[in-house]
Formats: C-alpha cells, sequence, structure tokens
C-alpha cells in the first residue's frame, strides 16, 4: 500500500535532484557579502559560513543558496539588514549578513 | 477527538485557534519542558473535540528541543488528526514543513489560511491539484474573517475518524535505496515514529533518537555511520543537508504546479515600512507609538485604580470602627487579607488588562518586530537584542506587565537578563517613593538625578550580565511579517488567559503573603525584623527602624513609604531623617528586590531559580547602589 502510485513522487523523479550542485572555488571570485549589497539591488545568494546553527536557521527561514534575495533597507547605526525573499520580510544582523555570499544578477 | 494545530509563525494558526477556542482554554506545557502550548473544548455538529494549538515552528528538526517534542506529541496516541496551517501568500516556505508531516505519516489535514492576502498578491492557487499532489484534503479558508472554519474542523473530524494516512513522499532512487536499507536495520526498534519517519530521522543525526535507537540495537550505531557516510560520498553533504535540499525542491516543484501568478495589488500596506521603518521618521514613530500605548494603559489604569483603592480604604476604615480600633487579631487578619486582595486587584484590573490588549494589538499588527529592528543596533551596546526595550518600557508603569513581555524574546537568556533588568526601572509604586521622599524634600533636580542614575545602574548592570552570561544566539535573524489588522476576539482571548493565569497563580501568594505580615505584625516581630536589618541600615548610615518599611515594602512597594511614617512616627520627613539619608533609603528602595507580584511572575515565566536570582542580585545591587549614593552625597550636602 505504501509503493502505490504516488503523485508527489512522480513530480520529483521527473524534475530529478542534481546532487553535484557543489560550488568550485573559482566560481566564487565575483562575489560579495550580502552586507555589502547596495539598497535595492537584487543578488542570488551563493554560500554562508558558521555554525550549524546560523546554517540551519538560516535554512529554516528559506535562505538557501540559489534564491534571490533584495536589500530593502539598512537599519541605522549599524543595525540590522531587511530583506526580501520570495516576497517575505526577513531582518538580518549585519553580523549574520557578514557571513552571507552572494553575486549580482 | 483531539486536533492538533502546527504551523510556521505568522501562518495565521493562533488567529485560527482563537476564532474556535472558547475562554476556559488551558495552556499548559509538555512533561518535562518549557514547551507550551494551548488546548480547548470545541463543539462540532453535536460532538465536545479537543483543539490544541501547538507552539509555531518552521520545521521538525529533531535537533530543537521545542521541535522535539512537538514530534513526540504529533506522533502519539494522543492526536487523531493534525491540521496544518499554510500561509497561502507565502506557499514555497510553508510546504516544506508540510512535506516534513507527510513525512510523519500521522492523519493530516491542510487549511490553505490568508486566502485574501494570497488574492491581494495576485497568487491564484489550483486546491484541487494541491489537494491530489498531497494526497491530503485542502481547504481555503481566512481565519481572520472567520471564513472556511467549520468546514475545516468537519474534514478533520472526518479524516481523523477514519485515521486516514496520507502516502508519504518518495525520495529519488539514490535516497530512497539509502533509506530502505535504514528501514530493513530497524525491525525491531520501538519508537513512537513510523518505522521510516525513523529512518529519516536517524539519517538527519537526530541525536536523541539515535540514542535511543542505539541504546535499544547497539549494532546500529555502525550502520548508521556507513549510511551517513555513504550519503557525504555520493552527494557531497550530509544527510540532513540533502533531506532539507530535497524537500525544499519538492515544494518549489509543486508550488510551480499549483500557482498561476497574476497581478499584485499595491496597497498602503506595502509603503508602510517606509514610513515605519524611515531612518529618522521610523523613530519619531517608535517613541510616539511607545509613549502613546504607555500612556494609554496608565491613565486608564490611574482612572481605574484610584476609585478601587478608595473603597478598599473606606471598607478597611469600616472594619476598624465596627472592631473599634486595630487591636486584635482578627482586625488585623482582615486588614492584611484585604490589603492582599485590593493589591492584586490594583495591578490586574488598572494595568493588566489594558497592557494586555495593547501588547496583543501591537504584537497581531505586526509592529514588535519593527522595534526589534529599529532598536537593534542600540541594545546590542548593552548586549542585548532589540526587542528587549519593550520590557523596559512597560516596567515603569508596574513590573508585572514588563516580566509577561519577556516572552516576546525567543532566547532564554534574552529573557532572562531582561526580566533582571526590567525589575530595577522604577515602576508606578517606586515614583510615588521617589517623589514623596526625594522630590518634595530635595526639589525635582534630585529625583531627576535618581532617574538617570538609575538607568546609568541598569545599563552598566546589562553589560556585566551581557558579559557574565554569554552570548548565544548569533544575531538578529527575524521574520518580518506583513501588517494585518488583529481580530478582537484574538486579542481578548490572548489577554483573558494570561490574566487568569495571574488571577490563579500569583493573586493567592500575594494574599498570603500580606496575612502573614499582618501577622508578623500582630506579635510584633518587627522590632526582631529591625535588628534583622540592623547591619544593612547600619552600612547605609539609616536608622534601624527602617527595617520594617523595607520588609513590606517587598509586598508593595509604596508600602516602604506608607509604613516609613509609621515606624519613624511622623509623616514630616525632614525632621528625622537627613538628606543623605532620604536620599540613600530612596536608592536602595529603587533597586532592592522586586515586589512579591512580580516574583510570583518571575518565577511563573523563568522558573524559581531566575526568581532567586533576581531577588539576590537586585539585592545586592541596591546595597552597592545606595552606599555608593551615601558616599557621594555625604560629600556634596
Amino acid at each position: 500500500m505504501r509503493n502505490k502510485h504516488n503523485k508527489l513522487a512522480n513530480t520529483f523523479l521527473l524534475t530529478g535532484f542534481h546532487p553535484k550542485d557543489r560550488i568550485s572555488d573559482t566560481y566564487l571570485k565575483g562575489t560579495m557579502k550580502l552586507l555589502d549589497t547596495p539598497i535595492g539591488k537584487t543578488v542570488r545568494i551563493i554560500q554562508y559560513n558558521g555554525g550549524k546553527g546560523v546554517r540551519f536557521k538560516l535554512h529554516q527561514l528559506g535562505l538557501t543558496p540559489g534564491k534571490d534575495i533584495k536589500v530593502l533597507r539598512h537599519a541605522p547605526l549599524g543595525g540590522p539588514l531587511m530583506i526580501d525573499v520570495e516576497g517575505r520580510s526577513l531582518a538580518l544582523g549585519r553580523g549574520i549578513a557578514a557571513r552571507i555570499k552572494v553575486e549580482m544578477n | 477527538m483531539r486536533i492538533a494545530l502546527i504551523g510556521q509563525p505568522n501562518s495565521g494558526k493562533s488567529t485560527l485557534f482563537n476564532q474556535v477556542a472558547g475562554y476556559k482554554a488551558e495552556t499548559g506545557n509538555f512533561i518535562g519542558t518549557t514547551v507550551t502550548y494551548t488546548e480547548s473544548k470545541v463543539r462540532l455538529m453535536g460532538n465536545v473535540i479537543y483543539v490544541v494549538d501547538l507552539p509555531g515552528t518552521y520545521s521538525l528538526a529533531g535537533s530543537n528541543p521545542a521541535e522535539r517534542e512537538v514530534i513526540k506529541y504529533l506522533t502519539s496516541m494522543e492526536v487523531d488528526v493534525v491540521i496544518n496551517v499554510l500561509d497561502a501568500s507565502h506557499l514555497t516556505h510553508g510546504l516544506s514543513l508540510t512535506i516534513e508531516l507527510l513525512e510523519l505519516e500521522v492523519p493530516l489535514v491542510i487549511a490553505l489560511n490568508m486566502m485574501d492576502e494570497a488574492d491581494r498578491l495576485g497568487i491564484l492557487i489550483n486546491v484541487n491539484q494541491l489537494e491530489s499532489i498531497l494526497d491530503v484534503p485542502v481547504i481555503p479558508m481566512i481565519a481572520s474573517k472567520g471564513r472556511g472554519i467549520k468546514p475545516l474542523f468537519i474534514k478533520a473530524h472526518q479524516i481523523g475518524t477514519n485515521n486516514r494516512i496520507p502516502a508519504h513522499p518518495q525520495y529519488s532512487g539514490g535516497i530512497e535505496d539509502l533509506l530502505t536499507l535504514l528501514e530493513s536495520r530497524l525491525k525491531e526498534v520501538q519508537s513512537h515514529l513510523k518505522t521510516r519517519s525513523l529512518a529519516i530521522k536517524l539519517l538527519e543525526g537526530d541525536n536523541a533518537i539515535i540514542k535511543d535507537v542505539i541504546g535499544q540495537k547497539p549494532e546500529i550505531g555502525p550502520d548508521l555511520k556507513s549510511i551517513q557516510k555513504a550519503f557525504q560520498h555520493q552527494y557531497g553533504k550530509s544527510p540532513e543537508w540533502v533531506i532539507e535540499d530535497v524537500r525544499n525542491q519538492m515544494a518549489h516543484h509543486i508550488v510551480d504546479r499549483v500557482i498561476k501568478q497574476g497581478r499584485r495589488r499595491i496597497s498602503l500596506r506595502d509603503r508602510l515600512d517606509d514610513i515605519l521603518l524611515h531612518p529618522f521618521w521610523g523613530y519619531i514613530f517608535l517613541i510616539a507609538i511607545l509613549y502613546l500605548f504607555f500612556q494609554l494603559v496608565y491613565t486608564l489604569g490611574g482612572l481605574i485604580e484610584t476609585p478601587l483603592m478608595t473603597l478598599f480604604g473606606d471598607l478597611e476604615v469600616w472594619l476598624m470602627n465596627v472592631f473599634g480600633g486595630l487591636q486584635g487579631l482578627i482586625i488585623q487578619l482582615l486588614i492584611g487579607l484585604i490589603q492582599g486582595i485590593a493589591g492584586g486587584i490594583a495591578i490586574v484590573l488598572p494595568y493588566l488588562v489594558p497592557f494586555l490588549l495593547g501588547l496583543g494589538i501591537l504584537e497581531d499588527i505586526g509592529y514588535l518586530p519593527r522595534v526589534a529592528f529599529l532598536m537593534d543596533s542600540l541594545m546590542h551596546k548593552l548586549g542585548l537584542h532589540g526587542k528587549s526595550i519593550v520590557p523596559f518600557i512597560l516596567g515603569f508603569g508596574c513590573n508585572v506587565p514588563a516580566i509577561m513581555a519577556t516572552r516576546i524574546l525567543e532566547d532564554k537568556r534574552e529573557r532572562y537578563i531582561s526580566a533582571a533588568l526590567s525589575t530595577m526601572v522604577p515602576c508606578a509604586a517606586r515614583l510615588a517613593v521617589i517623589f514623596g521622599l526625594v522630590a518634595f524634600y530635595q526639589g525635582p533636580i534630585v529625583a531627576l538625578g535618581i532617574y538617570l542614575f538609575n538607568l546609568f545602574v541598569i545599563a552598566l548592570t546589562a553589560k556585566i550580565l551581557s558579559k557574565i552570561v554569554p552570548e548565544t544566539s548569533p544575531g538578529l535573524i527575524l521574520e518580518m511579517p506583513v501588517y494585518r489588522i488583529p481580530t478582537i476576539r484574538t486579542i481578548s482571548n490572548k489577554a483573558w488567559w494570561r490574566i487568569r493565569e495571574f488571577i490563579v497563580e500569583a493573586w493567592p501568594l500575594l494574599i498570603f503573603g500580606s496575612v502573614i505580615l499582618a501577622l508578623f505584625n500582630y506579635y510584633n516581630i518587627s522590632i526582631y525584623l529591625n535588628v534583622l536589618t540592623r547591619p544593612l541600615s547600619w552600612l547605609l548610615g539609616l536608622p534601624q527602624e527602617v527595617g520594617v518599611p523595607l520588609i513590606f515594602g517587598i509586598l508593595r512597594k509604596e508600602l516602604s513609604l506608607v509604613m516609613l511614617g509609621q515606624a519613624l512616627g511622623t509623616m514630616e520627613f525632614s525632621q528625622v531623617l537627613t538628606s543623605v539619608q532620604m536620599i540613600t533609603y530612596t536608592v536602595f528602595v529603587v533597586f532592592y528586590m522586586p515586589c512579591m507580584a512580580t516574583m510570583v511572575v518571575i518565577r511563573r515565566e523563568l522558573g524559581r531559580k531566575a526568581m532567586w536570582h533576581i531577588a539576590g542580585l537586585t539585592t545586592l545591587i541596591a546595597t552597592i547602589a545606595a552606599f555608593s549614593s551615601r558616599l557621594v552625597t555625604e560629600l556634596i550636602f
């Protein structure tokens, strides 16, 4: 019964999962930190550095490599950044924004 | 039948719960944890069902203790059907949790909430197709307007009765092979999870589950290690990331198939952040909003409190007349009882009710995360995060709501520090002492000086505490929900449940303490109390009679002024106290030990240990602050 035809599985098998999406280091040359991205620009996430906890939290909030994000505003006096990911707004502290590598589209 | 509601933060899950829950809803903890849930009885077509509101969660990773409890609960025998609340306007993100729920293999119904919001954004969702892809009933709804709620619960009831378990998601070939391999080893393992979800959790590196399984069957340890290695080898990532990626991709593919993007309507709400988070106007609005909130709560509070306290005062006078004075045990006990009851009413009705309603509104509109955004950099200089500003500001009115407001902070360390600091903020009762003693006799400038000194000590304590209790959170990562108009029902329900907690737990203790102090008074234990506190009063250069008012001040802070008059035999304080003594006494009163109502709330919110910590810490700070102000003022005066 478990193995009955499953549409979800089907969707997935058709489109396929590409496991070898690791990014080579040379590819990282044209990148910058999310922290340095000008306001109003849309960039794509390449990767992030940091402990497992931070990475997992970012993952949970949908900030996964390959996603486009737009920097909406910076809070004054070295405050956090506000960004847009798929129509949701997130606030990120500068420490975290400095660890996220992005590329300009 | 028991129905559990689960959804990501800001999915409107609590709004849905509040629409169906009655005033008797109970808040509880999962045994041995601080993870809370709310449960309510609901009548549905003649049946009584239980609806449980679980904490908002982005995922079901077992590495997070709160999420682990949620998994355990969902897969236990207690829950008959799970309702997954999804925000239709942000479907991709929400579906990753849905996929995890499908993996748990429990009866499931999806509440596709915020259809109005999706419509505004021009998102057209093919509900039938979503239903058939997920193999789960999907009910479109708008919880804030009460639409679609009945069909949702009827469907949930039906699914729960039939115990219909949806097909679990299927991964791509390689992953499935490894999963099947692991599943075959788990045959005799006992778990609340189905074998397949157990295998997934093991692969994801859920430590508690791994420990449990290895405890039952030690030979699985090496097997698991080699399968995890195979993952790493094949995909270049550890299994938890691979699985997480797969879930995200699945969510994307589903959304691609069921959503059509139409034209999005730009409304005022989209522009609101441009003003409210503006580098200049944002702060002007922040100050204005918080000032208005504070004013509203405390003006309203004052309006209610004054006649209430007069009423209780009259009652005391009447009783004294009946009993012919204050002599006699019974009258003393009665007065103590009345003071305890009055104390509770004076805190609950005037301050807690408007405060909790106001906080609920700010919370549900979505303004609190904005406060965090604006204040983050300033609070960072004190070693705290932006949201901590809210309890501080509230503390100026009453410390009880301030402690309750620390709930908006997710991090335990943050909550502890904010609670400790906000008890040092002089509340309205201590304002009375500052005004009655210092401003009246020494002039307003000196009173202002005490306020500034207070802020300085709080900032210093914040600095020291944030050094001692090390920072654990990596920095701000916060979702900023769309501004929404809150529903009256959600706000009044939330406020009522919190007020009920105070009435049931804190108030009886306040009354009890009040009666005990009346007994002390009757048996003249006061005199011994003065001896007991003599080292302190000697250190601060105060007459030994201040012992009793200071101890009674723990019950209610304004008593430290009222009873000072009784203890010294005159309300003309300038005849018996020097300027230095008045200032020293006031500084001590401002900082020392929170009042009993506050302590009870600290115990409730943060635990008994935190309560004693904070009581000890503030008394220490009060002693140091009062002693140093004694030294300084002796030089000046």
